[in-house]
């Protein structure tokens, strides 16, 4: 097998990583480098990306990092345009930029629950509106969208906005697949389950067990039917077999990552 | 990372009804192509010839077994042929069935049990007597092919027992997932749209009363919001990353392989 994306430009948001380790994000940038894409690495703080573009040019990658907060409506325009001028057109779109927030109804501010759809649902929205019309005009492109589990089932802790916007981000992808199949663009969903990623160290830990790294690992553990927590890298495989020409023929629907946890229900 | 050097598949119907691609054929080659030795199953002798002198032709790797996979002695053999031959199982593709009409009242009971038994009984037997090996290997990978009529209606026609055992094969994976898990072992599900697949011409144009295979595939290939029919190639595609090491975190879990047709909704054109 030739390198599987080799030949495209793939644009990945959340391309940095808030610690040492693998994210979905920088697993997704040198995954997809690793098979000959051209990465367009976009994340608001460069400086999270130092690591990610070691490892891409470590494997021989061509990768541009760019800053660009994607919740700024108004500087989504000239980030695609930037991409388009670097590498003469877009053919993967990865919207990874996302992250949860605790709290149900009564608990979560109004605030944090519009600041939750805004960080994972209208980024996806911003980032199809602008990157579409460039897919449109090649008749071709694959849209990923990280989602996660929390969009389909109780994953152990309130936090509504994320649960709604992660929902919203599936519900998204698939009415959007059906309006663009005919005209060349695919749009699916991973859904990530409970991952360790460098996110458990820096955030989770301290939203959902007063900083306890090990109390919160052992808990979502003992919520997965496999022995063992996956990370970015696993997220990045699945982003990557949908992204690529191998899934010509999937559109509309959703990856399931997380070691058959969803599968059961207690 | 698709590299499947080593292991040793075994692909049940690795064989065609017609010349081209079915999904067990393309799947067979494609993980033939990847490096696996593949243990070609089927219950027609010539159907399967096809497959291994494809798979031969290309300078890879593949032995193939006649059996009857409703017939859980032949099954239980089967399995140990393919042991005894590549030395191991690492894989499974459990990829036998077929549709025949008929709603709760016009279907026969004969009817449904055949349905039933070819179906998801052939994938019960299947994983009744390979798991046994890949738990004393301590891993293993098992794949099932489903369809989309295990999780929508179809406006060609009602088949109820085909619609009821492939929804079974989908929950079927989910629950050996569970089970096994801790075993090292995962079990997934592929679920095919509308293919364009030798079975199209060879038995759906006869069993919809079609007055040829043109215009049955013309009107497929309109029902699916891309505009085709998939191939067996693109089921091929999705068993192949499953059963990687690429997706060493996802069981229990369905791969929908239809260019958008479960999503759309009954609203028609």
């Amino acid at each position: 097998m030739t390198r599987r994306l080799e030949g495209k430009v793939a644009l990945v948001t959340g391309a940095g990583c808030v610690g040492p380790g693998w994210g979905n994000g920088r697993a997704i940038a040198v995954r997809f480098a690793q098979e000959g894409a051209r990465v367009f690495a976009v994340d608001k703080d460069l400086s999270t990306m130092a690591e990610t573009l070691a490892l891409i040019a470590e494997a021989g990658g061509d990768a541009t990092p760019y800053q660009c907060n994607v919740l700024d409506s108004k500087a989504i325009p000239a980030l695609v345009a930037a991409c388009v001028k670097q590498y003469g057109g877009i053919d993967i779109l990865v919207n990874n930029v996302g992250g949860g927030s605790p709290g149900g109804p009564i608990t979560l501010s109004e605030e944090n629950w519009d600041a939750q759809m805004n960080i994972n649902l209208k980024t996806v929205f911003m980032m199809c509106k602008h990157v579409m019309p460039v897919m449109l005009e090649k008749g071709a492109g694959s849209i990923v969208n990280i989602a996660s589990i929390s969009g389909i089932r109780w994953s152990g802790a309130a936090q509504v906005g994320y649960a709604a916007s992660k929902a919203g981000v599936i519900q998204f992808g698939r009415v959007v697949a059906v309006e663009y199949a005919s005209k060349g663009i695919r749009i699916n969903s991973v859904l990530p389950g409970q991952l360790h990623t460098p996110l458990v160290e820096v955030r989770v830990a301290k939203n959902q067990s007063g900083g306890d790294v090990e109390a919160i690992l052992k808990r979502r553990q003992a919520r997965i039917p496999m022995p063992f927590m996956g990370d970015g890298r696993d997220t990045a495989n699945a982003a990557l077999f949908l992204a690529s020409d191998e899934a010509r023929f999937i559109t509309g629907t959703e990856l399931i990552v997380d070691g058959g946890m969803t599968a059961k229900c207690d | 990372m698709l590299n499947l050097t080593g292991k040793v598949a075994i692909v049940t119907g690795a064989g065609s009804v017609g010349p081209g691609w079915g999904n067990g054929r393309a799947t067979a080659v494609l993980l033939a192509r990847q490096g696996a030795s593949v243990f070609l199953v089927d219950v027609v002798k010539d159907a399967v010839e096809q497959t291994r002198q494809t798979i031969e032709d290309e300078g890879f790797v593949c032995a193939t077994h006649l059996c009857d996979m409703l017939d859980s002695a032949a099954v239980k053999k089967m399995v140990q042929a393919c042991v005894d031959r590549f030395k191991r199982v690492d894989i499974l593709i459990n990829n036998v069935g077929g549709s025949e009409p008929g709603n709760p009242v016009t279907m026969t009971e004969e009817a449904w049990d055949r349905q039933i038994d070819f179906n998801l009984k052939t994938v019960f037997l299947g994983c009744k007597h390979v798991i046994p090996v890949l738990e004393a290997q301590g891993k293993g990978v098992i794949i099932n092919i489903s369809s989309v009529a295990g999780l929508r209606n179809s406006k060609e026609r009602t088949h109820v027992a085909y619609s009821s055992s492939k929804a079974g094969i989908i929950q079927f994976s989910r629950s050996t997932a569970g089970a096994y898990a801790k075993k090292g072992i995962r079990c997934n599900t592929v679920v095919p749209g509308l293919m364009h697949t030798p079975l199209v011409e060879h038995r759906l144009t006869k069993q919809l009363s079609e007055s040829d295979a043109a215009s049955l595939i013309a009107k497929r290939n309109a029902m699916v919001p891309i505009g085709r029919m998939g191939t067996g190639w693109d089921i091929a595609h999705a068993v192949l990353f499953l059963v990687s090491e690429e997706a060493a975190f996802i069981t229990g879990t369905e791969i929908v392989v239809d260019g958008g047709y479960t999503t759309f909704g009954p609203s028609g054109t």
